[in-house]
């Protein structure tokens, strides 16, 4: 599926004081993007940039002060009770940067899975547990597990239930706020190579947001760069990344540090970053 | 609280101290057995020196820099010596030893939002300890506390005083964080995950700031971290640890290029680069365990890929190898290459 964001813009209220004197944070300003059909795109940037509230709305979870979402050209506006609200809800999936967080507690999580695909009405309750075991075959979980809680799995093997349980609704995007940053190190590239392969055998689409680089690197073949709500450069990943054309990308790269010297970071203050209603 | 013999807080340079870790092992109480958490740790951190300790969950890396400090959990014991210059922490009292540990030992932690209380004004953070272990007085604490604060790189310091923590940006409460464990003049600071909640960029600043207090002050750094490719950057030496041991010790630049021990080439080898797209990732198998969980043999055999039948019984020792040490039978093998992707199993069972 091809997503095409268009001119989207999100305020948020704050309210202060005493009068209760109310004023604006624009988290995100007109950002424009497209993920085409079996691609992937990344937002980078830091906190405050206005990458999650983006991806946020994309999935429906906020919504737009301005702008629009459209899946192969038709626009999502967020109507409550329509077609294509219930059909955002199943094709886009969104994977969270915890999962020990983003998965119940309490539940199993062969249930949690078994949850979407009724929810759905994508199995007869008498196939689906059949397909919890495929899904967990398919993010290389013993079935075994099916009954485990989450604090009973490693952090990787968690990460790996919250995307079957994404994988549940049978999704054509795939939205990952910092998927891997929550994970040690060792089973970061297990979990990289995992999404490398959903996307190739299910042709999914990927919208991945993150700060780090060098996952975007592996995951993403286009990126945006956003700074205090705003597109501050975009393209694909190579160009981007090996010649950043912005002062704020070339800040990014130059931070991630591969000699003392390449931290070419003054050590005063914070410098120009923050978030936009910091000023 | 009364007359304390220890330096005035207005002293800034000084000649710092070793700390030594000479064979310790600490113990955690689970239900009613005493499980390990690190194994025979030995560790020297030299004045001024920046020391890296790396490694995965249940590495131990924490637990070392918690033992130093002494805030484990009840029940915890610690076997071994814990030195400071000649003092032997362990050899003490209860209450002497808390004196020194709060005296000249530093902690920053990775979370500076969850670490300090939201309802405290920055002035009560940087200045309690110095009232409560030293006497200071109200306003001598305070022009202290200001001066920190600048010596971090806090902007009109005075003003920052009567702010709460969520007035300030997560870079900035880190900064103040910094400047709080050195109210009390500490030769040794423990910076543990200090900048991996922070955003790159200043990430980047706060770890120039611990370089050049260490050149500085003399402060000697135990930056702990998982990331291997930062502690080679930043530390004059690097702990690498697994499985409650230290599995491999280097000198800063070398560890990068040239890993020794299976696990950390294949770690160095499973990061993806901000340089290119790697075609597959290469994978450890399986998942990091802790002391209480490890195999017998060398802790990392089931997950090396250079293992034999010989890894599986008693643990190596550390051995020097190319101006470093590391644990490992074959360490001398010059041992290279990366995992195969294919037939390594996922984690899981």
């Amino acid at each position: 599926m091809r997503l095409e964001v268009t001119g989207l813009s999100k305020e948020f209220r704050l309210r202060s004081g005493l009068f209760r004197h109310s004023s604006h944070l624009v988290a995100v300003s007109n950002v424009s993007f497209v993920v085409p059909e079996s691609g992937s795109t990344a937002i980078v940037g830091e906190t405050g940039s206005g990458k999650t509230t983006t991806a946020r709305i994309v999935v429906g979870l906020e919504t737009a002060t301005r702008g629009t979402v459209a899946v192969d050209g038709t626009d999502l506006a967020p109507r409550p009770h329509s077609a294509e609200r219930r059909r955002r809800a199943r094709v886009m999936q969104m994977v969270f940067q915890n999962p020990m967080l983003s998965l119940d507690p309490h539940q199993p999580i062969g249930s949690a899975i078994k949850e979407v695909v009724v929810f759905h009405g994508l199995r007869s309750s008498s196939e689906s547990p059949e397909r919890v075991f495929e899904l967990l075959a398919a993010v290389g979980l013993d079935r075994r597990l099916a009954t485990s809680r989450p604090h009973q799995l490693s952090g990787g093997q968690c990460q790996r239930a919250a995307i079957a349980r994404a994988l549940a609704a049978e999704p054509e995007l795939l939205v990952l706020d910092e998927p891997v940053s929550a994970l040690d190190v060792s089973t970061q590239a297990q979990i990289l190579n995992l999404l490398a392969d959903l996307k190739a055998e299910l042709g999914l689409s990927l919208l991945t947001i993150s700060h780090d680089l060098a996952l975007v690197r592996q995951l993403a073949d286009y990126v945006l760069v956003m700074c205090r709500g705003e597109v501050v450069e975009s393209g694909p990943v190579d160009d981007v990344l090996s010649r950043p054309q912005h002062e704020y990308t070339r800040r990014l790269v130059a931070a991630v540090p591969e000699s003392m010297d390449d931290l070419a970071i003054s050590t005063s203050m914070d410098g120009g970053r923050g978030t936009t209603n910091d000023v | 609280m009364t007359d304390v013999q220890a330096d005035s807080p207005q002293t800034v340079a000084r000649t710092g101290r070793t700390l030594t870790l000479d064979e310790v092992t600490t113990y955690l109480r689970v239900g009613r057995q005493l499980k390990p958490v690190i194994l025979r740790v030995d560790l020297e951190l030299r004045p001024g020196e920046i020391l890296g300790l790396v490694g995965e969950s249940g590495s131990g890396k924490s637990m070392t820099a918690r033992t130093i400090a002494g805030v484990l959990p009840d029940g915890a014991t610690t076997d071994g010596a814990i030195r400071l210059d000649d003092l032997d922490l362990l050899r003490m009292s209860r209450k002497e030893r808390r004196a020194v540990q709060a005296k000249e030992i530093g902690v920053v932690f990775q979370d500076p939002r969850a670490f300090v209380d939201p309802l405290w004004r920055v002035e009560v953070h940087m200045t309690e300890a110095m009232r409560v272990h030293l006497g200071t007085s109200k306003s001598e604490a305070t022009s202290r506390a200001v001066e920190l604060l600048a010596a971090v790189g806090i902007d009109q310091p005075e003003r920052r005083m009567h702010q709460f923590p969520d007035e300030l940006s997560g870079g900035m409460l880190q900064r103040v964080m910094i400047a709080g464990a050195l109210t009390m003049d500490p030769s040794v600071l423990l910076a543990d995950e200090a900048t991996t909640a922070l955003d790159v960029t200043t990430q980047a600043e706060i770890v120039k700031l611990l370089a050049r207090l260490s050149a500085e002050r003399g402060l000697s750094v135990l930056f702990i971290t998982h990331d291997l490719a930062l502690a080679d950057i930043v530390c004059d030496r690097v702990c690498v640890m697994y499985a409650g041991r230290i599995v491999e010790v280097r000198e800063g630049r070398q560890i990068f290029d040239d890993p020794i021990h299976p696990y950390t080439i294949d770690l160095l080898a499973a990061r993806p680069t901000i340089k290119r797209r790697i075609d597959r990732l290469p994978v450890i198998r399986g998942v990091p365990t802790s002391a209480m969980n490890a195999p017998s043999g060398c802790p990392f055999h089931p997950r090396c890929q250079f293992a034999l039948e010989a890894c599986t019984t008693g643990v190596p020792a550390l051995v020097p190898v190319r101006g470093g040490f590391a644990r490992c039978i074959r360490a001398h093998e010059n041992l290279t290459g990366t995992p195969t992707p294919a037939d390594a199993p996922l984690e899981g069972g």
